[in-house]
Formats: structure tokens, sequence, C-alpha cells
């Protein structure tokens, strides 16, 4: 499903005409179906509260969202067949677990969606094999008994399993180790090809950013400061900085050669391993 | 919606109300509240309403903000008039069906009326002039002397003040978590109340067990901090009754004791 908001407004304060607080203002942005965006911008910037006009949590004061067919404005009622194809991972969403078994808390959702006895083992199948977790040995378990990451997977899986058609996930890897980090990061991709999902991940970490998404959003005071594809956005280093806001690791590395004068290209986001090569190219004298 | 709910409505002021000692507050909300349920006729409610409306000028709150804490106990006013007022034995002037509408029941209900305003008024008073903090340490004080009968008052009072302070907490943490089960389906505004209730249970397990583990790390994060409870503990502002808390608590004292007197001789 395409996702595309016009002209988005919202301010916490509705009644306080004086204040020109805006949690959101003037947000335009179109997102095709299957494609993989990334929101950032630093503590406050407004991404949280653009993130839930996607399912509708807050609906846009002034302009419109439209999900696929459904059109959400200001007066927008019955959301529930929205909620049901907009999947939203919260920070922390382990915080939501509340059922005695594994299953059963996979199941709150398909059940509100009411769909069958037979559908709903089907979805939670389905979502605990994309996230590596074990049906059979796994669904009687409490979600309280497992690990951090373990509980992050179980509490992504409760969302997944109501089939959703797009994804939101925001900061899905705050809190893990780096193992758990890079398993979830790794499964995320997997999913989101395999399911074919619409895809936003809202994070503060550029290189998660970069692994997973190819187009950026960047925001700032609840704008969108610029935005572009993956290696545009985080070529624009400076602009980034002066928002508060990183760059991956290797476009710091790159950074830190040209400094030393040992590198003139561009300031290219890039996996480790086409870094490493890079540089090896780099030591060897043969640089351009 | 649920940011709505306000709890400790201080509003800062630079008044005589505002400096005086919680202790102080707290005794004269509590006398006020006995004496008013002593007195019973005209003159001595226009006696009440001039010592509250003296006592809310000097404290400089706005009156609205103080006649906005009736509007929660509204209901709660409505029932007690309206069953004072039906439910009273005495000389019948109105009756239809099985309703009976007594004088004394009118009276009765008239001063069950102003006597819950009253009682309103000053307690939305005690906690707009004082701040939560201020009023636990209040309560501290005034339970210290009950210490001899093994009463925790330090204790009591600690546990008063981190449940302030955990409320705001609490109702972000509510929000966040009815936000990702209504991404869930969960749906908390229709059905029947049974229906209702149910669905807040998605909502109460996940806090409950945060507010535990966030009790179990706040203690923790006491200890390491030094905290033992109330021994060798000294305090950065220290409760003092000045001259004119002495004359405030007398005058209210003495109100009180005379109509206790009258009461009993009468």
């Amino acid at each position: 499903m395409a996702v595309i908001l016009e002209k988005v407004y919202y301010k916490y304060d509705v009644d306080d005409n004086t204040s020109e607080e805006y949690g959101i203002f003037d947000i335009s942005m179109t997102v095709e179906q299957g494609r993989t965006v990334g929101i950032i911008g630093k503590t406050g910037s407004g991404k949280s509260t653009l993130m839930q006009h996607l399912n509708a949590l807050y609906l846009p004061q002034k302009g419109k969202v439209t999900i696929g067919e459904f059109v959400v404005d200001r007066k927008s009622k019955d959301l529930k067949n929205l909620r049901k194809k907009v999947g939203m991972v919260f920070q922390y969403p382990e915080d939501q677990l509340f059922e005695e078994t594994i299953y059963n808390d996979l199941a709150f959702g398909p059940k509100n969606l009411g769909l069958t006895n037979d559908q709903i083992e089907n979805a939670i199948k389905g979502a605990m094999e994309d996230l590596e977790l074990d049906f059979e040995s796994m669904k009687d378990r409490s979600p309280y008994e497992l690990s951090g990451g373990q509980k992050r997977k179980v509490a992504i899986a409760s969302v997944l399993a109501m089939n959703p058609e797009i994804l939101v996930l925001d900061e899905p890897t705050a809190g893990l180790d780096p193992k758990s980090k890079k398993d979830l990061l790794n499964l995320l991709i997997s999913i989101k090809n395999k399911r074919n999902l619409t895809l936003f991940f809202v994070s503060h970490n550029m290189d998660d950013v970069f692994l997973l998404t190819e187009y950026v959003y960047v925001m700032c005071d609840g704008r969108i400061n610029f935005e572009g594809s993956v290696d545009e956005v985080f070529q624009e280093n400076k602009k980034l900085r002066d928002l508060d806001l990183g760059v991956p690791f290797s476009v710091e590395v790159l950074e830190l050669l040209e400094k030393r004068g040992m590198y003139n290209g561009p300031l290219k986001p890039m996996e480790l391993e086409e870094l490493a090569d890079l540089i090896k190219d780099i030591l060897r004298g043969n640089n351009d | 919606m649920i940011k709505d709910i306000t709890i400790g409505q201080y509003i800062y002021k630079d008044s005589v109300v505002h400096k005086l000692d919680p202790r102080t507050k707290i005794l004269a909300s509590m006398f006020f509240m006995f004496g008013i349920f002593l007195i019973n006729n005209i003159s001595e409610y226009i006696f009440v309403l001039i010592l509250s409306a003296l006592t809310i000028i000097m404290s400089q709150i706005p009156v609205m903000k103080i006649l906005k804490g009736l509007k929660p106990i509204l209901p709660l006013m409505m029932i007690t008039v309206i069953m004072n007022m039906f439910f009273t034995q005495g000389t019948v002037i109105f009756s239809w069906a099985f309703i009976n509408i007594t004088r004394e029941g009118i009276y009765l209900a008239g001063f069950m009326g102003i006597r819950i305003f009253f009682l309103i008024i000053f307690t939305s008073l005690l906690t707009l002039t004082t701040s939560p903090i201020t009023l636990t340490n209040g309560i501290e004080g005034l339970l210290t002397p009950l210490k001899r009968f093994k009463v925790p008052s330090h204790e009591i009072a600690m546990m008063m003040s981190i449940a302030l302070r955990f409320i705001p907490t609490l109702i972000d943490e509510t929000d966040k978590i009815m936000k990702a089960q209504k991404a869930r389906g969960a749906d908390f505004e229709s059905g029947n109340i049974i229906k209702r209730t149910k669905s807040l249970v998605p909502i109460l397990i996940p806090l409950f067990i945060s507010a535990f583990t966030r009790a179990d790390e706040l203690a923790m994060a006491m200890e390491a901090r030094g905290y033992r409870g109330d021994e060798g503990r000294t305090r950065f502002k220290e409760l003092n009754y000045k001259t004119i808390d002495k004359i405030i608590l007398l005058i209210f004292a003495l109100i009180l004791i005379f109509l206790i007197i009258r009461k009993i001789i009468l």
C-alpha cells in the first residue's frame, strides 16, 4: 500500500491559538508500495508524532493522509480497518506484552481483527517463523521469562501476526545487545522482502538507517528539513551535524581520511566490506 | 484525553496563605471540616461564607479556579441533596405517588448542599496554595508525635511523595501502552461495561509490571544514595510555626471548641 501525506499539520494544544508549537508542520510525503523509508531527526523533532499519523492514532488537524484506499483527515472515524493494514512497533514494544503465554499474546491482535481460530494459528505460526522463534517450543511459555532480545522479537511478532501491509518501526533495536541488534536488523530486512511490506523506520542510529532503508526524510522542529536517497542524505554530513544528527560510521571514517589528505572522493555511506576495500586501495596508493 | 488528569493543582502566588506552615493549613482545614457539620443556622453560614471569602481573597487564587474544583464533586453533591430531600421523615409538604417531600428534608438537603460546597472550597484552597511536597512534609510533621505509638510517619510521608511524583510518569506510561494496544486493534471505547472493563486488562498488566520494576529500581537507587529511613535525616526546609500560624490555629481551634461545647450543652 502506498502512503501519501499532504500538507499535514498537527498541534498538541489545539485550543491554544497563540502557540506556534506544532507537533508536525506542513508535512508532505509520498511513499510507494514496497519502499523502505527512514525517518531521522533529533529527540522532539516530530518523528513519533508523524509516525502516529500513519495508523491514525493521531488524526491530522489540517491536511490529509492517504493510506492505500483509506483517506484519513480531521474527522475520520472507524479506523479499525486501517489499523489492520498498518502494523506499529513502538519503542520498547515488549512493554505491551501482557498475556500468560506467547501464543495468547500473539493472538491478541488477530483476535481483535475477528479472525477464526485456524486463521489466528496460521498468522501466529507465520509471524513466529519470520522472527525465527520456534512455534512448538515457545508457544506455551510466558513472554516474561524470555531474554530482552527474545521479548523484543515476540513483541514484533505480535504486530506481524496481524498481517499488516505497512510496518512502522520506532527504534526497534534500542537497548539490545550488539548481537541481538544485528540479528534483528537482518530479520527485519528478510521479513520486509518476504512480505513485500512498505516499511517506515524511525531511528537515531544512522548505520541502521543506512543498512535498512532506501530513502530518508530528515526532520527538524516538526518539519521535513530535507530528504533524499540514503546516499544523497548521508553525504550531507555538515547539514546533518547542524541538526544534531550523525552520519554512518563509514562516512565518519572517510571524513577523517579526507582530513589527513588521504582521500578526496565523495563521502558516500557504504558497507564495512566496501569500506575496507577502499582503505586497502588507499594504502596501496591507487586512490581515485 | 488522559493528559487532562491533573493532580496537585498548586498555583504559585506570593500570598499570606501560601506562606503559612502546611501544618497550620491542614489543621485549620480539619477544624473547619468538623466545624461545618456543627453549625446549623443561616447567620453562622454567613459567617462561614465571609471566612471563606476572606481566605480566598488573601490567597490571591482566582475564584474561577476554586469553583472549578467543584465540578467533579457535583454528582456526589446532587445525590446527597436528593437523598436528603426524599428520605427525611417529618412534616410532609408535597406528596406524589411514593415520593414524600418533607419540610425537614428540604432544610437538611439545603444545609448538606451548602456544607459540601464549603468543604470542597476549603480543601481545594488547601491544595491550591500548598505544593504536594510541602503538603506531605506537613503531614509528616503532624504525624510525628504518633511515632511514640509506632506510627511510621516518615515512611507514610515518603510513600505519599513518591506516589505523587510518579503519577505523571504512570500517566505517560498508560498513554503509551494504550496506543500500542490500540495499534494492535484493541478497542477501549465501544461495547457494554463488562466488555470495556475486560478491555482494560491489556493496559493494566503491562502497567503493573512496569510500576513494580520501577519501584524496585527506585528503592535500589535510594539505598545507593544512602537512604536509611528517618533516622538522622535532616531537611532542607524546616517547618516552623510563626506568629501568624499560631494566631490562625488559635482562631480556628476556638471556633471549633465553641461549636463543640454548644453542641454538648444544647
